[in-house]
């Protein structure tokens, strides 16, 4: 019995093979969208190669409905063959969503890929333009590309995080086409000159934020002043929980100061140095605290802290180079100094809590290991001192030893 | 003194020993200066010994001790930094002493009859000075050195039939581990010592017995003649007292530096070289092409370096014409060919880094 099922299965499973391998050519299973296209060097279709869509199986079809199995072009572009052509700018967001949006769809692709960007969208400011209509607005082409889309981990993709702020700043840098919404079109220009823009662009650190990081991607907004510290405080995190228990913190939420980019900037975030606090020029801490404030008088001792623990550690740096390059071995403290240097950003770091007696407290646990440093950075350089001082007196030495013989050698020599 | 010499007469026979001390002598030239060049070496080889044997007394073979052991030699120990330095300065002066030594001696013939073998123990030496370079090299456990030995034993290991037995045999292993650190120590301080010693006293003895070599372009003129004892050994004397000096200023100024400890699993860093004597063989082997004919570059260049060394062995047996006072004008092109391509490569190789 068993035999028998085993021969009917084979064969009947034979004879759909062999019927599906003559009908199939007939019915045409090749895309015709894409035949006919890249026939016409239509550049949608050259790109389309390339696009994540067509690499996992979604043809022009996919998206823009048709009958891609007929070779007519009536019937494969037939409005009754759910064809829809290429969508309205306006209508993009809803035209992507009908896979996007969908999880049970997606996850047949990447079962992992978020389907809630389009309900983002619509909040996003990009998302409320185009809803009011706005054919100006980004949207998911803007950002992804058309035709030649590529998953964000692809160097060569527009939303890869390097090529972000470029991708941002062909609308956001374009004056023109800004003028209408009157913003700045400065950001991406700022952004290249920050410590966030040189990390990413030159020093390839794709670590550091990009502008997504910050405004979100799809629920793109710029963050409000309550906000701004959240966003920063995602990666600088110890500097967060400082400030946020800090007397400033309350202060600035008060007066609806935006709390980092009220001393830091924004799209412009530059390193500051230990000159931009203190009661010096150029202080930042001036542009709010004047002589006879309790802040005044906080921002002067953090500085002085500061710079007492730096000269310390310059100075020690400077004895054990010296030292190193004299030959002598002093791994043991350089290892010592790279915790006092440690010390140091860590107290740089401090000063966000704005609590002076915290800071001083710091320095003092951190002076004894750069003092120690300091002086086994002068017993080196004493060090030095002796052991030259030793080679001149064995030097002299030797050369009266040598005098000595030469006389001799000299007197006696007796050659025959 | 004579109280002393009539003690020793009564019961050794001294007075053979004092009378061939009294007629050996030096013939006096022009190439004379050459003659202090095995003394200096051999004065280096002392200072080597005594300064290795301090260095004993701290060094800890091991791959977690050795780096730690010479670091705390050269930071806590009194004088340590200073018997490290000596030595290490010791040995490469020693090697470019013994590299002056053998070619000023190939340019004046002296290994020709009836001194074959002076010269066959000196090459032997020589070799071993070598020795003693590259496994010293590794015991400070550096992550110069232990570069250095992996491409040095790797260039071993590439001889055709024994290569692999060789390279297993130096390594201890497939790898450079803690196992070659062992072995190299033991090399440096018992087996190498050991041969060395005997190569030594043979060819000590030889000198002794058939005195210095005349050049050969100067044999059976009229030269004057110098007693080794006491002029000959006082400009020695002299001269090791300079030598001294200089070595003593090189460890003052230039203390030979430790570097950061190996780490086995840490990429190669830029930079590696050998050892400077080393450094003319490397890098010819770096220029040869993947394949000469149907044969690797690499064996060729190592084929090449050991045909070479061993005509340098058997250079007197080579040299017959020298042996019959006559002179073999190849001898001297191929020395200044030689002593080129040394200096040329040498510097080659540290330029193009």
């Amino acid at each position: 019995m068993k035999s028998f099922l085993k021969k009917v299965i084979v064969r009947t499973s034979f004879i759909v093979m062999a019927a599906a391998t003559l009908i199939l050519p007939v019915r045409g299973f090749a895309d015709s969208c894409l035949d006919c296209h890249l026939e016409l060097e239509d550049e949608a279709a050259l790109s389309f190669k390339v696009d994540v869509h067509n690499i996992d199986g979604v043809s022009c079809a996919g998206c823009h409905g048709g009958d891609p199995a007929s070779d007519d072009q009536e019937i494969a572009m037939d409005s009754r063959n759910g064809f829809v052509g290429a969508p309205n700018p306006l209508e993009i967001p809803q035209f992507c969503g009908k896979c996007h949006s969908d999880p049970a769809y997606m996850r047949q692709y990447n079962p992992s890929l978020a389907t809630d960007q389009v309900d983002k969208y619509w909040t996003s400011h990009h998302g409320k333009l185009n809803r009011s209509g706005d054919e100006k607005a980004a949207q998911c082409s803007s950002c992804h590309g058309v035709h030649e889309m590529r998953p964000p981990s692809d160097p060569r993709s527009m939303v890869y995080s390097k090529n972000v702020p470029q991708t941002c700043s062909e609308c956001h840098a374009d004056a023109d086409y800004m003028a209408k919404y009157q913003i700045s079109v400065s950001q991406f220009q700022d952004y290249q000159g920050s410590v966030h823009g040189v990390a990413l662009l030159e020093k390839n650190d794709l670590g550091a934020p990009a502008c997504n990081d910050c405004h979100g991607n799809h629920a793109a907004m710029p963050p409000g002043i309550s906000s701004i510290g959240r966003v920063c405080f995602q990666c600088h995190l110890a500097e967060g929980e400082l400030f946020s228990q800090s007397p400033h913190k309350v202060g600035f939420d008060e007066l609806g100061v935006p709390e980092c980019a009220f001393c830091h900037g924004h799209h412009a975030v530059h390193a500051l140095t230990d000159e931009n606090i203190g009661v010096e020029q150029p202080s930042i801490c001036l542009q709010c605290h004047s002589e006879g404030e309790a802040g005044y008088e906080a921002a002067s001792t953090m500085k002085n802290e500061i710079i007492k623990l730096k000269k310390k550690y310059e100075d020690a740096e400077t004895l054990i180079a010296d030292a190193a390059r004299k030959g002598i071995e002093v791994s043991d403290e350089q290892f010592e100094l790279r915790n006092v240097r440690q010390s140091l950003i860590n107290l740089r770091k401090l000063i966000h809590a704005f609590n002076p007696d915290s800071v001083v407290t710091t320095t003092e646990s951190a002076m004894e290991a750069a003092n120690e440093v300091y002086l086994a950075g002068v017993q080196s350089t004493e060090e030095v001192k002796t052991r030259r001082t030793g080679f001149l007196i064995f030097s002299v030495i030797t050369l009266i030893l040598v005098a000595i013989l030469y006389v001799i050698v000299r007197k006696k020599t007796s050659y025959h | 003194m004579n109280n002393l010499l009539d003690w020793l007469r009564d019961r050794f026979q001294i007075d053979e020993v004092l009378s061939f001390v009294k007629k050996k002598d030096v013939p006096v030239h022009n190439h004379f200066a050459w003659y202090y060049f095995g003394g200096i070496t051999l004065f280096l080889f002392v200072i080597q010994v005594m300064t290795g044997i301090l260095l004993l007394l701290y060094y800890k073979p091991g791959a977690d001790s050795a780096f730690e052991s010479v670091q705390f030699l050269v930071t806590k120990v009194s004088y340590g930094w200073l018997i490290r330095s000596i030595h290490s300065w010791s040995a490469n002066l020693m090697v470019l002493s013994a590299f002056i030594h053998l070619f000023s001696n190939l340019f004046t013939r002296s290994y020709r009859k009836p001194r074959e073998l002076t010269w066959v123990s000196g090459m032997f030496l020589f070799v071993l000075s070598l020795g003693f370079g590259f496994s010293g090299y590794l015991l400070p456990w550096n992550e110069l050195a232990f570069f250095a030995t992996k491409v040095g034993t790797d260039i071993a290991g590439a001889l055709p039939l024994v290569g692999k037995p060789l390279l297993i045999f130096l390594r201890g292993g497939e790898e450079v581990t803690g196992g070659t650190l062992s072995r190299f120590f033991g090399f440096h301080v018992a087996v190498l010592p050991g041969i060395f010693t005997v190569f030594l006293a043979g060819h000590l003895a030889l000198i002794q017995f058939q005195g210095m070599s005349t050049p050969l372009h100067l044999e059976g003129k009229p030269l004057k003649r110098m007693p080794f004892f006491p002029d000959f050994a006082l400009r020695d004397l002299l001269l090791w007292v300079v030598v001294l000096n200089i070595v003593a200023l090189l460890a003052v100024f230039f203390p030979w530096e430790l570097g950061v400890k190996a780490d086995l699993f840490a990429p190669a860093p830029a930079g590696i070289k050998p050892e400077w004597y080393f450094m003319f063989m490397f890098q010819t082997l770096k220029f040869l092409p993947a394949y000469i004919f149907f044969l690797e570059g690499e064996l060729v260049g190592i084929a090449g370096f050991g045909i070479a060394g061993l005509c340098l062995f058997l250079w007197p047996f080579i040299d017959r014409k020298a042996g019959r006072g006559e002179r073999w004008k190849l001898v001297p092109v191929l020395g200044i060919v030689a002593i080129l391509f040394i200096i040329v490569m040498t510097i080659v190789g540290y330029v193009m880094d």
